[in-house]
């Protein structure tokens, strides 16, 4: 099974950083993942698809073509991207009318979606390759106490995205066990980080935010591991408006769950851009040596 | 007073017609992340009730309660246990609202008009583009405009959103 | 024997550890030797097995025991074994006693066996002191008739008819209308097969047509009389009285429609009840396109405080009998709870959504109001009102108890429920029972009941007057309760508390007879008679005051 990478909006336009540990993680796992040009936004399911249904369908039916021309499968970096293909995908499958509506927009560009692609998220190419992520730690993360954050799109609606359980997951405790880390259980983890509220009212999403952080805290965790960069974002760059608004102190270190593995896979920090990330993760790097 | 109109619930079954299975148990509320955090001015269960009664003025016009605010985090769909897909039901509203040109938050403007102009939410800037050389990262090739833009017209993307606000 | 020495064996039950384990058994058993009449005492491991059995009816023979005490567990589960294991040896039942040191002693004081063991020493005294004063006693026989009464020719009537006849057993079936069938005659469909009601009426022509079946149309009862095995009913059919012998009573009445006039602007045109509506569907005659159902109209209020069970499938099914009819119509139900139960009433609710019914919650406290063309409601959820356009409002109308329920109640003697339904023995354990032996209740006199409640109901009272249908001669009690004719001063407290019915006034003394058939022995009346009148035969007052006398008490 090949696969291409498809990197999405956030990750190569804003994090690029997530994208260099994802790339030399796997890398690292000895698998070929190649690059696909001219695919477009997914589109953002909690976006576009929110405005026009019929428009998401075709956009998200037009990249699945591009994979499918090429005889190759997608690994997606982002759980948004992940969630809009395989919802297209499902959509397609399960409503051939649909299909047939799709495929007469994609005609007037020339394509026609067949239906022979498979969607995987990272994370679950990850689990699918834990044994062998085992094999390659060489600086265990030791006492390093990491409350993962699924988030929604990695999991939900799990009728199109059978993976995980959805509503208790545990691929990603297993990952961070599986690099000799601690995971933390923390009483809302599989509630929403609440970035896509942004996009209609701030407080109400930082609010969730907050809700988010403090069963985080209570829990006892020392950083935060994400597997989506909408995510990440809110618990990157949001936990200072946090503070601002509600007068807390948040200061959680936030990691690609690639970033994490890197590190166990001894990678050093310049390497994966740990720089550039806005909460500084010196203290755990400290942590881990 | 609002009066039922099963006209416009019949619009929405047809777009989805798992509506009809809701007997209003309230799980969908109850375990709404955006519920809590809101205390309640979003509730999913009302959108819902609401829709049963076709009660078109306040979900399209007045929008209340504000179905904007909903995360699609799929936690109702999850657990309703009538199976209603719920995300799919506001989906169909936000559209409808979206295509009859009633006002809908700036932001889902910005980036549809992103996607129509570059094909993508979010472009590369300069200062990303030299931290993808630092990382030696590979090019980043975009979408291609003209191919995008005849897709987008097929689908009638940019009248049906009202872009430029002209309705 | 009441000249005859009393000679006392007493057998005391280690039951495994459950006593021995705590109690200092060995202890008890050379205590209980020192006590009056007490010819021979031992203890076993356990005296309910065939070893602890053999060993009492040996000593019966070897000691000449005319007393028998074993001390171990409950009489409700024991006591019977015992008694017979007395009677095989010779010995009149009544001449055993039981006294329980397991769950009134062991089992409470296992932090503290010594206490345990003086009081298990104590309760054997007070058992040995009554047991010297029993009386043999003989239980009563009776015959009975092998044929059963069975009132109300509705569904549940006519299965439970039926059923008996298909027993083997003569059957009397009485229906105060001209007609069998009941309220099933006024039903257009039934849930939840949506079968015609028609199909179900089918059941009246094999009622009618069976040998063993003698059915008795437009009769009111004059008079019941009697006790279990031998009842005897008196009916009037157009003036002319006939007496009908009966074994066991079945009492399926069933109940009425309460009457739609004055609620909701009732009036019979575009505001009609379920009843009328069902009568409209059977004739195919339902024009309406804004149907409104309007759910618990006259009950679960304050004078009528209960659910009536069947209007909730009932609306169901009418609301999707219209939608079948004309899918465009737009009919909603306003309800205050949807009450579905079990897995297949679920599935039909959900059916009904599926056809795109609209269900729409009240509230008791704002009700819906009728406009001239539309309804407003206050809708919960939204915390404002709405308002639903009609041509047709459909209330939904409880079922009540007849009004006749309360005077075949007083001639059964047996008790109604606060809202006038007959009141079964016991809610859980005895669901078709009366106290009294011999009557049975099935279908909606007993609580309103859709027709599959009403066939397993009606199954059940059948297959439980059988029991007694097919002896020939029935063993009671002979533990009960006798009047002192010469105490007696007819003040008839006791007719009022006892709860079997047994005791009656004689018109000839003007004191008061118990029916011994009836009576339980439960000691109700005896403990009750301010004349001390009343002698409970088994639980006399010598017997008990000598045990509580031994115990310390003062005479």
């Amino acid at each position: 099974m090949t696969y291409k990478y498809f990197l999405g909006c956030v990750i190569p336009g804003r994090l690029p950083y997530l994208e260099a540990s994802a790339r030399k993680t796997f890398e690292k796992l000895g698998m070929k993942v190649g690059d696909q040009a001219n695919y477009s936004c997914c589109p953002d399911p909690t976006g576009a698809g929110q405005l026009d249904h019929l428009t998401w369908l075709a956009l998200g039916a037009r990249n699945l073509c591009l994979f499918e021309e090429s005889n190759s499968n997608i690994l997606s970096l982002c759980s948004g991207c992940t969630e809009t293909l395989k919802a297209v995908k499902y959509s397609l499958e399960k409503d051939n009318k649909l299909k047939e509506e799709i495929n007469s927009k994609l005609n007037s560009i020339g394509k026609k979606y067949k239906g022979n692609v498979e969607v995987k998220h990272f994370a679950q190419v990850l689990y699918e390759n834990i044994d062998s992520i085992k094999k390659k730690v060489k600086k265990p993360l030791k006492d390093l106490k990491v409350a993962s954050h699924p988030g929604c799109h990695y999991l939900r609606p799990s009728e199109i995205m059978q993976w995980d359980d959805p509503l208790v997951p545990k691929t990603l405790d297993e990952l961070i066990e599986a690099i000799g880390a601690d995971p933390v259980d923390y009483s809302l983890k599989i509630d929403c980080c609440g970035n896509p509220v942004e996009k209609s009212n701030k407080d109400i999403s930082l609010l969730m935010l907050e809700n988010k952080l403090k069963s985080m805290k209570d829990a006892g965790t020392d950083c935060i591991a994400c597997v989506c960069p909408a995510c990440y974002q809110q618990f990157e760059f949001n936990q200072k408006e946090v503070n601002k608004n509600s007068n807390t102190n948040y200061n959680f270190p936030v990691f690609y769950i690639t970033e994490l593995i890197a590190l166990a896979f001894g990678m050093n920090a310049e390497e994966i851009g740990l720089k550039y990330h806005r909460v500084k993760t010196d203290e755990i790097l400290q942590k881990i040596s | 007073m609002q009066m039922v109109n099963f006209d416009f619930k019949n619009e929405i079954i047809k777009e989805d017609f798992s509506l009809n299975y809701c007997y209003q148990c309230g799980t969908c509320s109850s375990i709404c992340p955006v519920a809590f955090a809101s205390e309640g001015e979003y509730n999913p269960r009302k959108i819902i009730e609401e829709s049963l009664m076709g009660l078109k003025s306040l979900l399209i016009k007045e929008q209340k309660p504000n179905i904007w605010l909903c995360s699609t985090c799929q936690m109702c769909v999850e657990e309703c246990p009538q199976e209603v897909f719920l995300t799919g039901i506001f989906e169909s509203l936000k559209n409808k609202i979206v295509q009859t040109g009633e006002k809908y938050p700036e932001a889902f403007k910005v980036q549809a008009k992103a996607i129509i102009d570059n094909g993508v939410a979010i472009s590369l800037s300069p200062p990303i583009i030299r931290r993808r050389k630092e990382l030696k990262l590979p090019n980043v090739e975009s979408a291609d405009r003209i191919e995008l833009k005849n897709l987008l017209k097929a689908t009638n993307f940019e009248k049906k959103i009202n872009i430029n606000g002209d309705r | 024997m009441v000249d005859e020495e009393v000679k006392i064996g007493v057998f005391i039950c280690h039951c495994g550890t459950n006593i021995g384990g705590i109690l200092d058994v060995p202890n008890i058993t050379e205590y209980a030797k020192t006590l009056p009449h007490v010819v021979y005492a031992a203890d076993n491991l356990y005296t309910c097995s065939e070893v602890g059995l053999t060993q009492i009816r040996e000593n019966i023979k070897e000691h000449n025991l005319n007393r028998v005490i074993v001390a171990s567990c409950s009489p409700r589960t024991h006591e019977p074994l015992f008694r017979a294991t007395c009677f095989e040896a010779g010995l009149n039942p009544y001449l055993f006693e039981m006294v329980n040191i397991r769950d009134q002693d062991s089992w409470v004081h296992m932090k503290e066996p010594e206490r345990g063991t003086e009081k298990a020493k104590d309760l054997i005294r007070m058992g040995v002191y009554k047991a010297a004063l029993l009386e043999p006693l003989e239980k009563i026989k009776v015959s009975i008739i092998p044929s059963a009464l069975v009132i109300g020719g509705g569904i549940s009537g006519m299965n439970a008819a039926l059923n008996l006849a298909n027993r083997g057993f003569e059957v009397n079936l009485i229906e105060k209308e001209p007609h069998l069938g009941g309220l099933i005659r006024s039903l257009n469909k039934t849930y939840p097969t949506n079968e015609d009601a028609s199909k179900l009426l089918e059941i009246t022509n094999l009622v009618e047509e069976n040998k063993k079946i003698k059915v008795f149309k437009s009769a009111i009862i004059e008079n019941i009389d009697g006790f279990v095995g031998n009842y005897k009913t008196t009916i009037v059919q157009n003036e002319n009285l006939t007496k009908i012998e009966s074994g066991i009573i079945i009492v399926a009445t069933g109940a009425s429609p309460l009457s739609p006039e004055g609620y909701y602007s009732y009036n019979g045109k575009d505001i009609i009840s379920q009843m009328e509506l069902e009568h409209l569907l059977k004739n195919n005659s339902v024009y309406a396109n804004n149907v409104i159902m309007i759910q618990c109209v006259g009950c679960r209020n304050e004078e009528r405080k209960y659910c009536s069970n069947i209007c909730c499938m009932g609306a169901l099914k009418n609301a999707m009998l219209i939608k079948e009819k004309n899918p465009d119509a737009h009919v909603s139900i306003i309800f205050r709870d949807i009450q579905t139960k079990g897995t297949t009433y679920e599935a039909y609710y959900r059916k009904a959504r599926e056809k795109g019914i609209l269900f729409i919650k009240y509230l008791p406290e704002k009700p819906p109001v009728i406009k001239k063309d539309h309804i407003q409601v206050y809708n919960e959820f939204l915390n404002h009102e709405i308002s639903i356009s009609y041509d047709l409002i459909v209330l939904s109308m409880p079922l009540i108890a007849n009004d006749d329920s309360e005077t075949l109640a007083k001639m059964l003697k047996v008790p109604l429920e606060v809202n006038g339904f007959f009141l079964e023995a016991h809610v859980k354990l005895r669901p078709v029972d009366f106290a009294t032996d011999g009557i049975y209740v099935c279908g909606s006199a007993h609580w309103p009941a859709d027709i599959s409640e009403c066939i397993s109901q009606s199954n059940a009272a059948a297959s439980r007057a059988s029991t007694i249908l097919s002896k020939d001669m029935l063993e009671v009690e002979g533990s009960t309760a006798e009047i002192n004719e010469d105490l007696c001063v007819g003040c008839e407290a006791c007719i009022k508390l006892c709860p079997y019915s047994a005791i009656s006034k004689d018109e000839e003394t003007d004191t008061v007879i118990v029916n011994k058939v009836i009576c339980k022995g439960c000691g109700v009346c005896g403990a009750s008679c301010p004349h001390q009148a009343i002698t409970i035969h088994h639980f006399t007052g010598d017997q008990i005051l000598s045990a509580i006398v031994t115990y310390g008490g003062e005479e």
